[in-house]
């Protein structure tokens, strides 16, 4: 893929496996990507998008360019002891631990874990918020999957 | 624990416009582009399909 010097909606080995596979896909998973962070507070869905990478051990995700909004060195940081963390908001702890049960067992949402988000957004952006951790948990599953099962065909000389 | 199967988030008063419009329509574009995949056979894919729905308890 072509540098523009900006951080890509996707990852980089991820675009690029699209690109060479399933071109098709990639058009609409980069568009997708491209709408996600217009549907809610972009420094918000950065949070998510980190502590999903932390919690499946993406290293690579977690060190890339923000593709939304960047958010704080501390606060990234700080992402996954955000419970203990004085950083992190009332409004930002309400979507991180719907993504922790989100990622981790999705038919396990509570409707607790839904009211916890009704007291900061409104019912629309609740579907908004749960459609865009939907992508971007897609995203890095994604990418890992490809990596794991393509990167040592790849590296066969 | 509410069921998966009920209705979770508050019906709105009356219309309103949707949050983020965009963002339903490029995931159904993706779910589209998945499922015109020519990679794998049909009856393949759709097993696949149905052993997520299953494994996340989606009955829709």
């Amino acid at each position: 893929m072509a540098d523009t010097g900006q951080p890509g909606l996707l990852a980089p080995d991820l675009d690029e496996r699209l690109a060479r596979f399933a071109p098709e896909v990639r058009d609409v998973i980069t568009n997708l990507h491209g709408e996600l962070w217009r549907a809610l507070d972009p420094e918000v869905l950065e949070l998510c998008r980190l502590r999903i990478a932390s919690l499946q051990a993406d290293d690579r995700e977690a060190a890339r360019a923000a593709p939304g909004a960047p958010v704080a060195p501390e606060k990234a940081a700080a992402i996954a002891g955000w419970p203990d963390s004085p950083l992190f908001s009332d409004r930002e702890r309400a979507c991180l631990a719907f993504t922790e049960q989100f990622v981790g067992d999705v038919a396990g949402v509570t409707q607790g874990d839904i009211d916890a988000l009704l007291e900061h957004f409104s019912p629309g952006e609740v579907q908004a918020f749960v459609s865009a951790l939907l992508a971007l948990d897609q995203h890095q599953r994604l990418a890992l999957g490809l990596r794991t099962v393509l990167a040592p065909e790849e590296e066969t000389p | 624990m509410t069921s998966v199967r009920e209705r979770r988030l508050p019906e709105p008063a009356g219309p309103t416009a949707p949050v983020a419009p965009g963002l339903g329509a490029a995931i159904g574009a993706y779910q589209d582009a998945i499922v015109r995949l020519s990679g794998l056979d049909p009856v393949t894919t759709e097993l696949v399909r149905l052993r997520c729905a299953r494994q996340h308890q989606c009955f829709t």
